[in-house]
């Protein structure tokens, strides 16, 4: 194969020799140290190929043997050349073709993180362009092995990660830690006591003697489970009491809110700019000036993908929206929805271990406020460790 | 002084060659009856579709078969392609 490229390259022509004694003529080419190949017998004589450079030495060999010598084709790029002369732009296009290629290929045109599940994408592919790895970083001139060092130690979370430099991408594989479970000391002798006050409904008790009984009313501070355990034999031992006391929970909370609120509002004034994203460059397309007081951006950009990798080219879109302050007078109405949402999300969020078993809400408008007050009866844990010190 | 060490150095270079190279005999190495090569051929005599005949120095080799051609042909060696029914040594 190598061969047969090498002599495409130096160009060889398919020759025919017509005579009596083709013997004489293969002797005399390899007296001569000239290299023949692929030579067939023929009926007239015999058909083989040649190189360029050797084909004016057979002329006279050709003679000497009584043969006549007929060119049958003419392969190789020295032809290829001649035929395409006229045509400089093609050789041109197919050189810079050849060096845009090899230019091109030896930058990262996509990194890929994998094996990424707490951390986030986008503060790893920031980090990485912080250490010297993004889109449009010279290959040559990375230390891979140096750019995985510093990001185990800007991002801790790592455990263990490895950077595969495959063609143009850059497959960033990553293992997170595992996380270690918290450590409960739960050999020095604890207490569980209310946190607050209630009616106890039940009680899931692991550890620890047990003082209370369930529809029994219990104050905050109030001793729950004990951890001083007696045995049968009038022994005294002292454990870590554990367990969970459900008591029903009466709690009031109050919302409040200005009916004269400013509202951000966006209006129909949109700035639009577009610009062409080419690795890590930006050319602008069209430059505008919005001069809004307030507004906010957003970015959308268009990119060219190719089975799994983002190819380093595309469109970005800014477009900036103006927005405007608005002072609102809100209904009585609009300010109870408004609370009534803030309820909820005080439900979800601040009480999302507890149940709630009732809620009543009274609301009114005092001093230019609208006033919620929420009386609720939460079922929630209420058992709380104390620790036990013991004295010699 | 020096034709002294040339000759002696001749002399080790022949003593590591094999003497059956030294003789003057034709080399012949066989694949199958696809593929022969000639060493120490001096020229082919007759060269057809069906026989090819080598000039060996001292004998003539003679190959008969079918789709005979010579694949490579340099001044001390030869390489012949091609079915090989039959070979002929004249001497």
């Amino acid at each position: 194969m190598v061969l047969r490229l090498i002599r495409w390259f130096r160009g060889y022509v398919n020759f025919i020799l017509i005579g009596k004694s083709p013997e004489r003529f293969i002797n005399l080419c390899s007296l001569n140290g000239i290299n023949l190949w692929n030579t067939k017998p023929t009926s007239q004589g015999l058909k083989s190929c040649i190189s360029i450079f050797d084909y004016k030495s057979i002329r006279k060999i050709a003679k000497k043997s009584k043969s006549r010598l007929k060119i049958k084709s003419k392969r190789g790029l020295p032809f290829f050349i001649i035929k395409y002369k006229g045509r400089a732009g093609l050789g041109i296009g197919a050189v810079l073709f050849i060096c845009l290629m090899f230019f091109l290929s030896s930058f990262v045109w996509s990194v890929n993180i994998i094996g990424a599940e707490n951390i986030s994408e986008q503060y790893i592919l920031k980090t990485l362009a912080e250490n010297g790895l993004s889109v449009g970083t010279y290959k040559g001139g990375m230390n891979v092995q140096k750019i995985q060092r510093d990001m185990i130690i800007a991002i801790p979370e790592i455990g263990w990660m490895s950077i595969n430099i495959q063609d143009s991408s850059a497959n960033v594989e990553i293992k997170e830690k595992a996380s270690v479970p918290e450590m409960n000391d739960e050999t020095d002798p604890c207490n569980l006591v209310a946190k607050s006050d209630g009616v106890i409904t039940d009680f899931e008790i692991t550890n620890g003697k047990v003082e209370i009984l369930r529809g029994s009313a219990v104050s905050e501070g109030q001793l729950l489970v004990n951890s001083v355990v007696e045995d049968q034999m009038g022994g005294v031992k002292f454990t870590h009491a554990n367990g969970r006391v459900y008591a029903d929970v009466i709690a009031t909370k109050t919302f409040s809110m200005s009916m004269k609120t400013k509202v951000l509002t966006p209006t129909d004034n949109r700035t639009k700019r577009y610009s062409l994203n080419f690795f890590n460059f930006n050319i602008p397309i069209s430059v505008s000036n919005s001069g809004y007081n307030i507004s906010v951006k957003q970015n959308n950009s268009f990119r060219i993908v190719s089975e799994k990798n983002t190819l380093p080219f595309g469109i970005n879109e800014e477009t900036e929206i103006e927005y405007e302050i608005k002072d609102v007078d809100l209904t009585e109405e609009q300010a109870k929805t408004a609370l009534l949402k803030e309820m909820a999300l005080y439900e979800i969020f601040c009480k999302n271990e507890s149940k709630v078993k009732e809620r009543g809400f009274t609301g009114g408008i005092a001093e230019s406020r609208y006033t919620m007050h929420v009386n609720y009866v939460f079922n929630e844990n209420i058992a709380q460790k104390q620790k036990m010190y013991i004295s010699n | 002084m020096n034709r002294k060490k040339d000759t002696n150095r001749l002399n080790s270079i022949k003593n590591k060659i094999p003497p059956q190279f030294m003789s003057g005999l034709p080399h012949l190495e066989f694949l199958g009856n696809r593929q022969i090569t000639i060493e120490g051929s001096r020229g082919i005599l007759k060269y057809s579709d069906n026989v090819i005949r080598i000039n060996a120095g001292s004998m003539v080799i003679s190959f008969s078969g079918r789709n005979m051609n010579v694949k490579c042909i340099a001044p001390d060696c030869t390489m012949v392609e091609g079915f090989v029914t039959k070979i002929e040594f004249t001497v």
